[in-house]
């Protein structure tokens, strides 16, 4: 196949992303109106990372320290770095400017789609392909925010208040989706219960349960 | 609350963190494969955030919150539908604070 069509494929597959990212970009800025109004679209385009940022919202609703806010998003975005590692190898012989660019785009989305296509795609192709696939997935993470930063200025903000509740079912969700095996719901209850009894210093008790629980998983894992 | 500054300073940190653990493969060689409790890290952290503001508002117990919370749970178990849960967790703590 030609160069462009290469770029068709990464824009056909995309696409289910494209569409999921707007619609939580947008919900994303909507959220984000009344403590960062037009900033959370400088957030989005900077980080490009769905639930960290929805972790950093929720911990500046609540005046979490800074210092902390930038700590978790080094924790939860950790597992990037698998995805990046996988990936690499694709991308061995790359200018390395090149590679500065892909390692920008990885999400777990365009690494669900990524890696499971570029084997089966020629050498010379896979950087235009993986390209074309985070740029898309990146440019509707941002106007989803503007979208959705736009539309919380119109809405009334008691109303925000009570959406500001989506943030805690979303949580929820992903903890439940999350729960595979015996192991995860143990950490789960643990983390929970953990950063329920220290909620009193704000921030700390996220992270500190978030650790202790993660190593207590990693220590059940051997002995279960 | 946070002053223009700290925010931007916040969003500068949380870019640097993000980029750095995403590049960082693709310039040198990371073996992860020992640092079992990384995988525990998104579970552990989305039950710390969500637990305590399910129960909690202000530092006193909410019972609205915390229906809508159990609520949400189910949701979440049964169907996994993920705007399904937070469409039904939202309108039961409307409807509970507004109509009760």
């Amino acid at each position: 196949m030609e160069r462009k069509s290469w770029v068709m494929v990464a824009l056909k597959q995309a696409m289910p992303i494209i569409i999921g990212y707007f619609s939580i970009s947008v919900a994303f800025g909507v959220l984000a109106t009344k403590c960062l109004g037009f900033t959370s679209v400088l957030m989005s385009a900077m980080v490009f990372a769905g639930a960290s940022q929805f972790v950093a919202l929720q911990m500046l609703l609540i005046s979490a320290p800074a210092v902390i806010i930038v700590f978790m998003t080094f924790l939860i975005n950790l597992r990037h770095i698998l995805m990046s590692s996988y990936l690499c190898r694709f991308y061995k012989d790359q200018k390395i400017t090149r590679r500065f660019l892909l390692a920008f785009g990885i999400t777990d989305e365009t690494f669900a789609i990524s890696s499971r296509n570029l084997e089966n795609i020629p050498d010379e192709y896979r950087f235009k392909y993986q390209i074309t696939l985070n740029t898309s997935c990146y440019i509707s993470w941002i106007t989803g925010t503007l979208v959705g930063v736009c539309t919380g200025q119109v809405l009334p903000l008691t109303f925000i208040d009570t959406l500001s509740f989506i943030l805690t079912a979303l949580f929820l969700y992903l903890m439940v989706v999350n729960i595979k095996k015996k192991v995860d719901l143990v950490v789960a209850l643990f983390a929970g219960l953990l950063s329920l009894a220290m909620s009193n210093v704000v921030g700390w008790n996220v992270l500190v349960a978030t650790l202790l629980a993660s190593y207590l998983g990693s220590k059940l894992e051997k002995r279960w | 609350m946070y002053s223009q500054v700290e925010i931007l300073c916040v969003i500068l940190g949380m870019a640097l963190v993000t980029y750095v653990v995403r590049v960082i493969p693709f310039v040198g060689e990371a073996d992860l494969e020992k640092y079992e409790f990384l995988k525990y890290i998104p579970v552990a952290m989305f039950s710390s955030l969500a637990i305590p503001d399910m129960l909690l508002h202000g530092g006193q117990i909410s019972p609205e919150r915390t229906i809508a919370g159990i609520i949400a749970l189910i949701v979440a178990v049964k169907t996994k539908r993920i705007l399904l849960t937070i469409c039904v967790a939202v309108i039961t703590l409307y409807v509970l604070l507004n109509f009760s």
